[in-house]
């Protein structure tokens, strides 16, 4: 019984361990996928993923500003 | 404080910030930590272009945002209006996008404050230049009451 309840706990353990890897792993995806926040005077945020042609747009923009200070891509 | 006082200041502050400048609505550069001021001004320009877009992509509806966060792996740029003034800056990947933004802000602040205190001061210039090219004290206290009667 008491052989049991440990084989049990273990499983729990190791399947909270990987649903935990999982989740960390796709949090650490989104805060490095490219992405565009508007804020607005009356607190609001819009916020757009690179999906949106918008989006797309300005990251665009965003990248050409950036490669004029830095011309060589460093 | 002038605009190279608060962006070293900036800069000193935060040293997630890998680069700022500041600039007006036209996209003028008035000041910038990059030591290429050529760069400096190309990069203002478009940094108006670019907010001048995000108006768009907002709509007539919600106006001109006040802050704008554009997130790629390797940074972050970020914008951010105060009245006539705007600022660029590119932060590290890893910062904290809302202190930044605060901080981007204060700098901004800090120039708008003073601002009525220099427009004072230039005022108290032209009236001395005005004063001292011959015109007298009694001129100068003439164009003094003028001056209050039109306010």
């Amino acid at each position: 019984m008491i052989k049991r309840n440990k084989l049990l706990a273990g499983l729990v353990v190791a399947a909270g361990s990987a649903a935990g890897a999982l989740y960390m792993r796709q949090q650490l995806q989104s805060s490095t996928q490219e992405r565009v926040g508007l804020y607005f005077p009356d607190g609001t945020l819009l916020e757009l993923g690179p999906e949106d042609a918008a989006a797309e747009e300005l990251l665009k923009q965003g990248r050409e500003l950036l490669a004029r200070v830095f011309p060589e891509g460093s | 404080m002038d605009a190279g006082q608060a962006l070293s200041e900036l800069t000193e502050i935060s040293s997630q910030i890998d680069f700022a400048l500041i600039f007006d609505a036209r996209g003028d550069l008035i000041e910038a930590t990059l030591t290429d001021r050529q760069r400096a001004e190309s990069l203002a320009f478009g940094a108006a272009a670019l907010l001048a877009c995000t108006t768009r992509v907002a709509g007539v509806e919600r106006g001109e945002p006040i802050q704008v966060e554009l997130v790629y792996p390797e940074g972050n740029l970020l914008f951010v209006r105060q009245d006539a003034l705007r600022i660029v800056a590119l932060t590290s990947a890893d910062s904290i996008s809302g202190l930044a933004f605060f901080e981007l802000r204060a700098c901004l602040r800090k120039l708008a404050d003073t601002k009525p205190s220099r427009r004072r001061l230039g005022t108290l210039r032209a009236r001395l230049g005005a004063w001292m090219e011959g015109s007298g004290p009694a001129a100068s206290d003439g164009r003094g009451d003028s001056d209050d009667q039109a306010q």
